[in-house]
């Protein structure tokens, strides 16, 4: 009769909320009346009320297995079929909501990274800044202002992007040039990548001499200066060897090593396998005493103490302010010696041709060297003629300069000869000082004598 | 005004006060809605053979929305059965009391289930990290995170 008849929950005579268990008989509704819900498959009913809550409950505070629980019958297993119809505001909310959060975890993860990559960064940007304005100091101090202004311009809104490797790399390659005796690749990159605007400014009136003096920076750094040191160091050597009366085959290696504040001085006599000491750097080397002799066998490995390697450090960065001193020395010198004066390639003043020169960008010159550069070679200009203008004047643009540089680079070498001679004196006199030595002798005045098996004994008077 | 929890307690009370409890479980305290206390027994053959127990069920205002914090407690001439599940401070690793509790359930269903328990228990001991627990332990069992390893024992 009823067979198609399927009850829903109204047909219920009594309802019973599984969770609060109150109670409803169908001839007693309450008031105010109380949605009823069947949720799943089995008997259990309860108020829709008692159970959004207890879904709500379990899902703001519980684990997920709790929500899960939560989400079906506790006896049938019967998932709860949850609707509700989101309203348009909320569902944008929601996906803002959404987004905001995960754009806020991207940013932070952003962060994690961004934060240390920009600290590094910072301390990156921050030595490269240092390291540069050091590198203009010592263009500025090497090469005179006039040059400086030519090359750089002290704008440096206006240098070229080289400056910027550059000129780093000049402190760089100055410490490194006192750690290392052997020729070093940080001057050759330096001078390569910066001068090349300049150098080859073939004048548009031809030089009259083949090979100008001074020299161009490049002959000199490249080819008189290593040569130069080469040979000064064997003569130092040698000089040293006469000096200290050592043997070139087992050869006293003296090394005088000053402590932090040099008040204490330690001498260290050691023997060394092949060749011996050489107090003194290179002609560029030195500002300090410097006895490690790399190649000597024992003693090959560099040592790097604190407070020498602050003094390495400070004397390589010292090298521009000391060759500058001694250039300008060299300048008041020269007012009264015309030999010096040439030999300096000094400038009387009121003759530099600065105003032939027009001023340009460093750019600007190297866009115009190169048309002329190949402008001549189709004029058939010799081509090795070029190369050795270049490398020995080094074009008309360096000579058009007050040479600066070279008598700084003269000076300098002036100060290392100094400081090893004097370095040397030093040696020589703590040499000395050794070898005068004598244990004073005393007689036995106060001994008791009979204890002692004598020549034969004196009386006494 | 009575809250959702006591007039469901009051009721299960009601229900109990009638029908009488399971065999082996006896109302001992049940003065409020805050706190109520049974002695329960192991019937049969068991490990827990003439001992009994006092099982210490707290409610809160949720209730039965959130479960109740159930243990066994100390009291005179009883002590904490020994038990796998039961740590000596008397707190239970029973996931009905924590992830699988629900509102369907009540306080008799509780005991009959934790009576159970015990029955079926093989070997008399204290859980592997008893005392570490016991260290530590919060006063209200509910505030632990219990993991529902082991469903044999």
């Amino acid at each position: 009769m009823m067979s198609d008849y399927v009850p829903t929950i109204d047909d219920l005579r009594v309802k019973l909320c599984f969770i609060c268990r109150e109670e409803e008989t169908y001839d007693k509704p309450e008031d105010p009346p109380r949605n009823w819900t069947h949720p799943c498959q089995c008997t259990l009913i309860a108020h829709e009320e008692c159970l959004l809550e207890w879904i709500k409950t379990a899902q703001t505070k519980s684990t997920t297995t709790a929500v899960e629980n939560a989400l079906k019958c506790p006896q049938c297993g019967a998932r709860y079929q949850l609707e509700s119809d989101l309203p348009f505001g909320m569902r944008l909310m929601n996906e803002a909501l959404i987004k905001w959060n995960v754009s806020l975890g991207t940013i932070g993860k952003w962060l994690l990274t961004a934060v240390p990559v920009g600290l590094v960064a910072g301390v990156v940007v921050g030595t490269h800044f240092a390291l540069t304005q050091y590198g203009a100091y010592a263009v500025k101090e090497f090469f005179g202002n006039e040059l400086f202004e030519a090359l750089l311009t002290s704008d440096p809104s206006k240098w070229p992007w080289t400056a910027l490797i550059n000129l780093p790399l000049i402190p760089l390659g100055l410490i490194s040039y006192r750690f290392n005796s052997t020729y070093n690749i940080f001057p050759a990159i330096s001078s390569l990548l910066d001068w090349p605007d300049f150098q080859i400014r073939h004048g548009q009136n031809s030089n009259n001499d083949l090979l100008p003096w001074p020299p161009s920076p490049f002959t000199v750094g490249f080819i008189a200066l290593p040569l130069t040191r080469y040979l000064y160091r064997k003569c130092l050597e040698r000089v040293t060897r006469w000096v200290l009366q050592t043997s070139p085959q087992r050869g006293l290696n003296a090394a005088i090593e000053g402590d932090d504040d040099d008040r204490l001085l330690v001498i260290r006599f050691r023997h060394a396998q092949g060749n011996d000491g050489e107090p003194g750097g290179g002609d560029l080397r030195g500002a300090e005493d410097d006895n490690e002799n790399p190649g000597n066998g024992g003693e090959a490995s560099i040592r790097i103490y604190a407070s020498p390697l602050g003094r390495r450090i400070g004397g390589a960065l010292l090298i521009p302010f000391i060759s500058k001193r001694m250039g300008n020395l060299l300048l008041r010198l020269s007012k009264y010696s015309e030999l010096l004066r040439r030999f300096l390639a000094i400038r009387r003043p009121g003759r530099w041709p600065f105003s032939s020169l027009t001023m340009r960008s460093p750019a600007s010159i190297g866009f115009s060297a190169g048309k002329n550069i190949f402008g001549q070679e189709r004029e058939g200009e010799v081509t090795w003629r070029l190369v050795l203008r270049a490398l020995w004047g080094g074009g008309r643009a360096w000579a058009e300069f007050d040479p600066v540089w070279w008598r700084n680079t003269i000076g300098f070498g002036i100060f290392v000869v100094a400081k090893d001679v004097i370095h040397l004196l030093h040696l020589y006199l703590v040499k000395k000082e050794f070898e005068s030595r004598r244990v004073k002798n005393r007689d036995f005045r106060g001994v008791d004598v009979s204890g002692l098996d004598l020549l034969h004994r004196r009386e006494s008077r | 005004m009575t809250s959702i929890s006591s007039r469901r307690l009051s009721k299960e009370l009601m229900e109990i006060q009638n029908g009488g409890c399971p065999v082996g479980i006896d109302l001992e305290k049940a003065d409020d809605f805050q706190c109520w206390r049974f002695s329960l027994e192991v019937m049969g053959e068991s490990l827990y053979q003439n001992e009994k127990f006092t099982l210490q069920f707290r409610f809160d205002q949720q209730y039965p929305i959130s479960s109740p914090a159930v243990q066994f407690v100390q009291t005179e001439g009883r002590q904490i059965p020994v038990h796998p599940h039961v740590y000596s401070n008397g707190h239970i690793c029973a996931s009905i009391l924590g992830n699988e509790w629900s509102p369907v359930l009540s306080v008799i269903a509780v005991c009959v289930t934790l009576q159970s328990m015990l029955a079926s228990c093989r070997e008399k001991r204290r859980p592997i990290d008893n005392d570490r627990y016991v260290k530590h332990a919060p006063d209200n069992p509910k505030k632990t995170q219990f993991q529902y390893d082991d469903d044999t024992v």
